[in-house]
């Protein structure tokens, strides 16, 4: 890939590509702005029910609804409707939990990278669900996952985030070395 | 970890819990159920209202731990204690995560803020693995 892109850059400009460096006030903004998104969307989902009573349906059981009449796939529109709408209380629970251990994740700086895979990830799951929703921008949820993307790219952990103290290390195993 | 950077956990950890004391000032401050008069956030409009409230939903008292760990944050980093200290925020988060409901918890708290806990807790456990600072050197020496 790498091979491919220098390819594609002009050799008076390969000087140009080589001195692109993000200063880490850059990373650090975009990986908080990341966590900030979590932190102020995690608490609506709101145990035990998710918004789903015998009168009413409202908050996450809503957006379960959405994608399982609205889903952007349609296989996506099935798993809602089967899968998830009848266990509404466990997938409630994941995500309650996804989002909270992304916040954490974030903010801290802690195997960002992961957390950045696991970001975009669950953003791809929120606008396959609710994308084509009444009143939703589809752009909204290309823009979290390219924000994450950003996130990984720039291992944005290592500055001023626990990855970086965690990165010290000489012992620490592969796998983390990767996450961070 | 250095001077700077637990300057800039702890300032950062502690004007968020200054924020969600003023923005929860009119419910109790040991309250369990949820802030409904809001300051500076009672807005019926999606920013600053809704974010605001999402972002510092909580009560005086959590907003006060919050600054308490803050200044943990600067004293403890990079020592042993902080060990226990930040293990104690994220298991005490975690407890409260697990009574979150839609009739409130203790101390009202929302995930925001515990997630914010969770995460000063987080910083201040693998702050003991950092070996740059004069605290770090000091140790590593003996």
């Amino acid at each position: 890939m790498s091979l491919w892109f220098d390819q594609c850059v002009t050799e008076q400009d390969q000087g140009t590509v080589q001195a692109l460096t993000v200063h880490p006030a850059f990373a650090v903004g975009l990986r908080l702005t990341a966590g900030v998104l979590w932190l102020s969307n995690v608490g609506w989902k709101v145990p035990p029910d998710f918004g789903r009573s015998a009168e009413r349906c409202s908050g996450l059981c809503r957006f379960v609804e959405e994608g399982a009449d609205r889903g952007v796939l349609a296989p996506w529109a099935w798993l809602m409707d089967n899968v998830v709408s009848p266990q509404l209380a466990v997938f409630g629970y994941l995500t309650l939990l996804t989002e909270f251990t992304l916040v954490v994740l974030l903010l801290s700086g802690l195997l960002t990278r992961a957390a950045a895979l696991l970001g975009a990830a669950q953003s791809a799951a929120i606008g396959l669900s609710v994308a084509n929703a009444e009143g939703e921008w589809y752009w909204s949820y290309l823009l979290m996952i390219a924000l994450h993307i950003a996130v990984f790219a720039m291992a944005a952990g290592r500055f001023y985030g626990v990855d970086a103290l965690l990165r010290q290390r000489p012992d620490l195993p592969r796998l983390v070395r990767w996450a961070t | 970890m250095t001077r700077r950077y637990r300057a800039a956990y702890a300032v950062t950890v502690a004007l968020y819990g200054v924020v969600m004391i003023v923005a929860n000032a009119r419910n109790d401050v040991l309250s369990s159920t949820y802030t409904r008069d809001w300051v500076l956030f009672g807005g019926a409009n999606d920013i600053p209202g809704d974010f605001g409230r999402n972002v510092f939903g909580g009560s005086v008292a959590l907003g006060v731990l919050i600054i308490v760990i803050a200044g943990l944050m600067w004293q403890l980093a990079g020592r042993s204690a902080a060990v226990a200290v930040g293990g104690l925020a994220v298991a005490f988060a975690v407890v409260l995560l697990v009574l979150y409901d839609a009739d409130g918890n203790l101390l009202a708290a929302r995930p925001a803020p515990l997630g914010v806990l969770a995460a000063a807790g987080v910083v201040l456990i693998s702050s003991a693995l950092d070996d740059r600072t004069d605290r770090g050197r000091d140790r590593a020496a003996r």
